[in-house]
């Protein structure tokens, strides 16, 4: 995992609580059926949103105005798309309070949000650093990099042929009086 | 107008690609002809061509028959085979919609690099196949050129018999079963290729996060995106994936090559394919799981059994939080990737003139989107807003914590792994997992409308079995059974491993 802080880039690893287990070898086919045959939880039991769950989620007129802005969508919708839309965010949030389960504390505001882990092999394995002569060295080469494919050459993309279906330019017209 | 449905109807069904599929795999003898001869039809008719499944393409689809276009293509490992590209992969020749609204009249200006590495190959375009919009969806049903219907069943939607084909590359897989390629590509975030592969009784292979470019394919969570390729024939999908395992530079999240290179000595030394060590993960023994998902699992873990494989039960219990880690994931990141279509650059754009760039913006979006898209777009902004609290980081805690145990099942050391104390021990632990890839086999249209009306999360929760391995990024195959999906899973890079007990459960059934 990479963690980015003022004293520049580090790697770090994350100690937690392994809980996952090799259980026991099914010896027979009557121990694969049995196991099998043994359910431990229910799908059920993720969107069990009941009413209290929901209710103890608010969202109010203005949240909806603002994601909706957010999101670049019409704010112009009816009370009846409000009402879906606020029942919608609340059971994302029922859903997503799933997240806390087994925690010590359930505040959902971190503290530290300078980590991320994702699964790109250089957050877990860095090279060496750059030293300034190489990274002057990298600059010199861009000339010499540049992709057609990536539209970093003149005239690579032309907007027309992206458009072939629309004309090449929106217009907007300007407020009269 | 904004659109928001907490459950949509297709705007339109179009089973017409799926009839022709229907009586192609049943009566016609060549049904290449008829086929292609209709897409080129609607291709020249741009406004009914978004009413198929499958666009055609002008490379290749011009001449009288696809095998004669087969038979003259570059030689390679794949000359003489056809395949088709899940239409959020990136093609010069023709649109490439997402099929999407908004992006109903784009065509790009460059290749995917998947397609390139085909094409030097030797295997020829045909076409390019249905999806949910963006890839969001596991039905096939939320696309703006309608809902492609499961070649495996009737496809009389009246009669209410019709069934979904899965998704979100539920066009792909049904192109397979259809029969009209050899192969078809798919990409896979949350289950998109497993899971329709499983419903139309294909194989549908998602190798490890990064052994796939992604340049040229159209985002939708890019943490999570994988191209996968679907096909009838195991050997295909494995000759495909080794065209297609190359290092890109265009691809920030391509695994290097020293990465590679270190895989392919590691799995060659750990695994000894005679005597594999099979691990039943606990948390997929669901309750919700059909008796006959149960019966074809049991039957594939016996088969592992009498072939002198040791099978285990074994305990990842962060499975039980990976659909939430999942959903907050995926939504913020395309709220995010969604924000660049705003109609003005590319795309479609309206035709009413507008008092402000910003009012075009909107109008653009609003009407471009479908409501599904639209729904996760406003659930990703909200959840990564201030008033929901800092869910995004927490997900990525828990995706973490999932990915560590799974390392501690597995035999193999993940590649990036740098924690010495998780690979102390190792003996005991599993080659692979095998779990089965959906939970029932494909619904009706009604069935799958009737269950989403009552609560969104429905559909939500069904991918319980396939994200797991998309938030670890481990290779992860759907071989067909029946109409059912049997799912052999693989540590991080163990891509091989996976295809090698694939054949050989293929070899048996």
């Amino acid at each position: 995992m990479i963690r980015i802080n003022s004293r520049g880039l580090t790697v770090s690893t994350r100690r937690f609580q392994t809980l996952s287990k090799i259980g026991s070898t099914l010896k027979t086919k009557e121990d694969i059926r049995n196991a099998l045959n043994s359910p431990v939880w229910s799908l059920k039991e993720l969107i069990s949103s009941n009413e209290k769950d929901m209710k103890s989620v608010e969202v109010s007129a203005k949240t909806i105005n603002k994601v909706l802005k957010l999101s670049a969508f019409d704010t112009n919708i009816t009370a009846e798309q409000e009402k879906s839309l606020v029942s919608a965010l609340s059971a994302q949030m029922v859903f997503i309070k799933h997240l806390y389960e087994n925690d010590e504390k359930s505040d959902s505001v971190v503290e530290e949000n300078d980590t991320h882990f994702r699964l790109i092999a250089s957050d877990h394995n860095p090279g060496e650093p750059l030293t300034l002569k190489q990274l002057l060295a990298q600059i010199e080469e861009l000339p010499e990099k540049v992709d057609p494919a990536k539209g970093e050459t003149q005239g690579s993309f032309n907007v027309a042929n992206m458009n072939p279906r629309n004309r090449p330019f929106a217009t907007i017209r300007s407020k009269q009086g | 107008m904004l659109r928001v449905r907490i459950v949509g109807r297709p705007q339109k069904l179009v089973p017409s690609f799926c009839r022709l599929v229907h009586r192609a795999s049943a009566s016609t003898s060549d049904p290449w002809n008829s086929l292609i001869s209709s897409r080129i039809n609607t291709n020249k008719d741009t406004t009914s061509a978004e009413k198929n499944t499958v666009t055609g393409s002008s490379t290749s689809c011009n001449s009288s028959t696809a095998s004669t276009d087969a038979a003259s293509s570059p030689a390679g490992s794949l000359s003489g085979t056809t395949y088709i590209a899940k239409d959020n992969i990136v093609t010069t020749h023709e649109f490439s919609t997402g099929a999407s609204r908004i992006l109903s009249n784009y065509r790009s200006p460059f290749d995917a690099t998947v397609v390139l590495l085909l094409d030097a190959a030797g295997s020829t375009l045909l076409g390019k196949s249905n999806l949910d919009e963006f890839g969001m969806g596991s039905s096939t049903t939320n696309s703006h050129y309608g809902t492609t219907l499961n070649p495996l069943y009737s496809v009389e939607v009246e009669t209410g018999k019709a069934h979904i084909s899965g998704g979100s590359s539920g066009g792909s897989a049904a192109a397979v079963a259809g029969k009209l390629a050899n192969f078809a590509l798919g990409t896979d975030t949350g289950g998109s290729v497993r899971q329709p592969a499983s419903y139309c009784g294909t194989v549908g292979f998602k190798p490890t996060y990064g052994r796939i470019s992604r340049w040229g394919v159209i985002s939708y969570a890019q943490t999570l995106d994988t191209v996968g390729i679907i096909s009838d024939d195991i050997h295909t999908v494995e000759k495909v994936y080794h065209v297609l395992d190359k290092y890109d530079d265009k691809d920030p999240t391509s695994l290097p090559d020293d990465i590679r290179n270190s895989l392919k000595s590691k799995c060659s030394e750990d695994v000894n394919s005679t005597s594999l060590t099979v691990g039943v993960p606990r948390e997929f023994v669901v309750g919700d799981l059909s008796q006959e998902v149960k019966e074809v699992w049991f039957s594939v873990l016996s088969q592992l059994q009498d072939m002198g494989h040791t099978v285990k039960i074994v305990s990842v219990p962060s499975i039980k939080q990976s659909l939430s880690s999942y959903y907050t994931l995926a939504t913020a990141e395309a709220a995010s990737n969604l924000s660049r279509y705003d109609g003005v650059r590319y795309g479609q754009t309206t035709e009413d003139l507008q008092e402000k760039a910003h009012d075009l913006i909107v109008a653009n979006r609003t009407n471009g989107f479908g409501p599904e898209v639209q729904r996760r777009i406003l659930l990703g902004n909200y959840t990564l807003s201030s008033e929901s609290g800092d869910h995004y980081i927490k997900a990525t805690q828990v995706r973490e914590k999932l990915v560590n145990e799974f390392n501690q099942v597995f035999n193999l050391r993940h590649v990036f792994s740098n924690d010495t104390n998780v690979d102390k021990e190792t003996s005991g632990r599993c080659d692979i997992l095998v779990a089965p890839t959906a939970i029932n086999s494909a619904p009706t249209l009604e069935e799958y409308h009737q269950q989403n009306e009552t609560n969104f999360l429905n559909d939500y929760v069904n991918d319980i079995l396939t994200v797991p391995a998309s938030l670890a990024g481990l290779p992860t195959i759907s071989i067909p059974r029946g109409k059912h999906g049997i799912q052999i899973m693989g540590q991080f890079g163990a891509d091989q491993t996976v295809l090698d007990v694939s054949k050989k459960l293929m070899e048996v059934k």
